[in-house]
């Protein structure tokens, strides 16, 4: 049998005494000691546990507790001891799985620390004998001064088997007093969160931005320039203490964004300010692309270690081995690219440009509708794309591959600028079709580079005096065989892919940018 | 879920604080616990601070209907059944529907997939409810105190077994309000304790059990440290070895 259990929770401060005040005489209650504990509040960067209404704490130094914000499913468990960590690190569990699946690959870090104040208490009927147990839990915040800002508490009352009456009695006493049953940690992070300036979800690596059909395309533009430029800027600090990957990954992303619009109204620009822009975000993107290459190559990991026998794991181990070494050096050189004046600068003068300039700069084309725009720009793409992709047959080079993934990107990237200007189911099942045709795309790719990558790895073994040459040569062999027989796969799939994409049903999704 | 009962035909040898001190070690080793008390005078419930609710009886009882009646001890995984004064008469009423020896079975066959270990502490008497308990037990552990009288009505509860046609393996006996210091006490031990069905553990004469009555807990609660406290550890690991073995 589950003894009922109820949780209330406290807007204001109040003190047990007060809120237990009105119990008859045949019962007291017993209070323990008073408890001063640190709680720090964990979350992925762009809060993978509270978009999916988890809240991860940490009391004291190593116990963790996962709750939904209800409080009615609560995991808690042991943990690793430090700052940064990540769901991998929590020995095999319930909460180690559950944060896996959540937060994934990304680190969980602290997002504000408070100070709890927790009592346990008990309530002894006339012989002394407990009959309901309970704890009162209040959450203060400590400016840098020290000083505190109340921010919610609870209070706990749990049943003793075959004492329901004092649980009904105190039950009422609460309730006379206007307090509600409720769970206080999602306040508290809130509230928390508000004192610095900060809300829950205030980072999110998904592009999303509310667009006026009729506001002309450089505003758009200037809008979503300027929401890209603030995502890089944000990962940057990650990225420079090297936190997890895809503080990088979010950051290439907005960067590669930022391209491809300005890419996209180039002629509504002056040439050399284009040029000028274009020249500098690639240079940021070349400075940042062999840790990204590297990164991908150390997460698919395991992928590789399955697609080796037992005998060939060592050499791959080496492999491994010398990537992981090789992000060392290559880390230090991005942080110093992305460190030097001459990056800085340049962001800076980017968003001087975009705030002050670009609008000014704009020739006529780019002062009409941005949905007119829009419309007409994915009909373009669009259209190339369904005639590239339609003279693609088995024969054709492994390029014609290559330059429709490219144009498949700018389409989606078009698609997600502007997706707010259209029917949001329409672009919904437009956009998930249009990945399934750049997984596609994407996964040829990546197979190609990837056995390039492996290749050249393979002849530099040749001469060198790399211990275990000849183990590693043969996992690179082994994997370079694999990724072939997979690429094969994968372009076979192409032209059933493409038909899928370019279905009747899509067809008529397409009549949306006439 | 096992049945220890806690039982003596005779009166006075420490059966109530056995099952108290016993059904707490349980409870700590992990082992969710129920104490159920079936002797009238209500002392394991008095021990717990625990007393019947009014609307509880032995017609209930008979019923098996004991969910609503079971308490909480202040322990963790430790449980309560308290007794009613109406539960003197549980012999003739047993006797009543039919004295089947195992209408206990039945009447526990409701809490037995919540609890571990169902502990009974048995009212001192040789009657048809202590056939029930003889039957329905995995293990009887009888405090024996080192005199003659007591020695003896071991014996009749070994009659009393073989008679039910019960295996003597599942009664065990320790020596409990052992005093050292009397000639009888050490004569008695060094005459019967090395035989098989006695225990090694030993209860000895102390204070601190006395002052069970004045505390209302367990002695491991009362005075952790203490020798008392000791002793009943021992016993309740040679009991659970005992109890597992069978």
């Amino acid at each position: 049998m589950k003894e009922k259990s109820v949780i209330y929770i406290l807007r204001e401060e109040t003190e047990l005494a007060v809120l237990l005040s009105g119990l008859s005489e045949k019962h007291s209650v017993q209070e323990g000691d008073l408890l001063v504990d640190s709680v720090s509040y964990l979350d992925t960067f762009d809060w993978r546990l509270y978009d999916k209404g988890l809240i991860c704490l940490r009391q004291g130094n190593n116990v963790y507790a996962l709750t939904d914000f209800s409080g009615e499913n609560i995991i808690e468990a042991e943990g690793p001891v430090r700052n940064k960590l990540f769901p991998l690190d929590f020995a095999n569990g319930v909460l180690g799985e559950k944060l896996q699946s959540v937060a994934g690959i990304r680190a969980l870090l602290p997002m504000v620390d408070i100070t709890r104040q927790s009592q346990i208490f008990q309530i002894v009927n006339r012989d002394q004998k407990v009959v309901l147990v309970g704890s009162l839990e209040l959450n203060q915040l400590l400016n840098s001064e020290g000083e505190p800002t109340f921010l919610a508490g609870s209070l706990r009352v749990r049943e003793v088997r075959g004492y329901d009456k004092i649980l009904t009695r105190v039950m009422a006493l609460l309730q006379g007093q206007g307090i509600e049953a409720g769970y206080p940690e999602e306040r508290n992070l809130r509230l928390a969160l508000a004192s610095m300036g900060r809300k829950p979800l205030d980072y999110c690596s998904q592009f999303s931005i509310i667009l006026d059909p009729e506001e002309a395309v450089i505003q758009t533009a200037q809008k979503i320039f300027l929401q890209l430029l603030d995502g890089m800027e944000r990962n940057v600090p990650g990225i420079i203490q090297d936190i997890d990957t895809e503080f990088l990954h979010d950051f290439r992303v907005a960067l590669r964004r930022t391209r491809s619009l300005l890419g996209s109204i180039k002629k509504m620009l002056p040439s050399a300010d284009v040029d000028h822009f274009q020249r500098g975000l690639q240079e940021i993107g070349i400075a940042t692309g062999p840790v990204r290459d590297l990164d991908v190559y150390l997460l698919g990991k395991k992928g590789y270690q399955a697609m080796l026998p037992e005998g060939l794991q060592e050499g791959l181990a080496v492999f491994f081995q010398k990537l992981s070494r090789q992000r060392v050096q290559e880390l230090r050189r991005m942080k110093k690219a992305l460190q030097s004046r001459n990056c800085k600068q340049f962001l800076r003068r980017w968003r001087r440009y975009v705030e002050d300039s670009l609008i000014a700069s704009a020739y006529a084309a780019g002062h009409e509708p941005c949905k007119e725009v829009a419309s007409k720009a994915i009909r373009k793409r669009l259209q190339s794309i369904l005639k590239d992709g339609a003279r693609i047959n088995p024969q054709s080079p492994d390029a014609a591959l290559h330059s429709l993934r490219i144009q498949a990107k700018k389409l989606r990237y078009l698609l997600e600028f502007y997706r707010s200007l259209f029917p949001e189911p329409a672009m919904n099942s437009l956009v998930k079709s249009l990945k399934k045709l750049q997984d596609n795309l994407g996964n040829f790719n990546d197979l190609s580079v990837q056995q390039g990558m492996l290749g050249q790895h393979q002849k530099g073994l040749a001469g060198g005096e790399q211990k275990n040459a000849v183990q590693v040569a043969a996992a690179l062999g082994g994997l370079i065989t694999h990724l072939h027989e997979e690429q094969k796969s994968v372009r076979q799939e192409f032209e059933q892919r493409f038909k899928q994409f370019t279905t009747t049903d899509n067809r008529r999704l397409f009549d949306l940018f006439l | 879920m096992k049945i220890i009962a806690i039982y003596s035909s005779k009166g006075g040898v420490g059966k109530t604080a056995t099952a108290v001190n016993l059904s707490y070690g349980c409870a700590r080793s992990g082992k969710k616990t129920l104490l159920c008390d079936m002797d009238p005078q209500g002392a394991a419930g008095y021990y717990y601070r625990i007393r019947p609710k009014e609307s509880f009886n032995r017609k209930r009882f008979l019923k098996g209907d004991l969910e609503p009646f079971i308490r909480g001890t202040d322990f963790e995984n430790l449980d309560l059944l308290p007794a009613h004064f109406s539960f003197r008469n549980l012999d003739i009423a047993l006797d009543g529907r039919g004295g089947s020896a195992n209408e206990l079975e039945r009447i526990f066959t409701c809490v037995k997939d919540e609890y571990d270990v169902l502990i009974l502490d048995c009212p001192p008497n040789m009657t048809l409810l202590s056939e029930n308990i003889i039957m329905v037990a995995d293990l009887v552990v009888t405090p024996v105190i080192p005199t003659t009288l007591s020695i003896l009505s071991f014996a009749q509860l070994i009659k009393l077994a073989d008679k039910l046609e019960v295996s003597r393996k599942k009664l065990v006996a320790f020596f409990s309000m052992v005093d050292k210091r009397k000639n009888m006490h050490s004569d008695t031990i060094s005459k019967f304790g090395k035989k098989k069905m006695f225990l090694s553990s030993e209860i000895p004469y102390l204070a601190d059990v006395e002052k069970m009555g004045i505390y209302r807990q367990p002695v491991a609660v009362s005075v952790p440290a203490s020798a008392a406290a000791q002793a009943y550890e021992q016993l309740w690991l040679e009991v659970w070895r005992k109890g597992s073995q069978l």
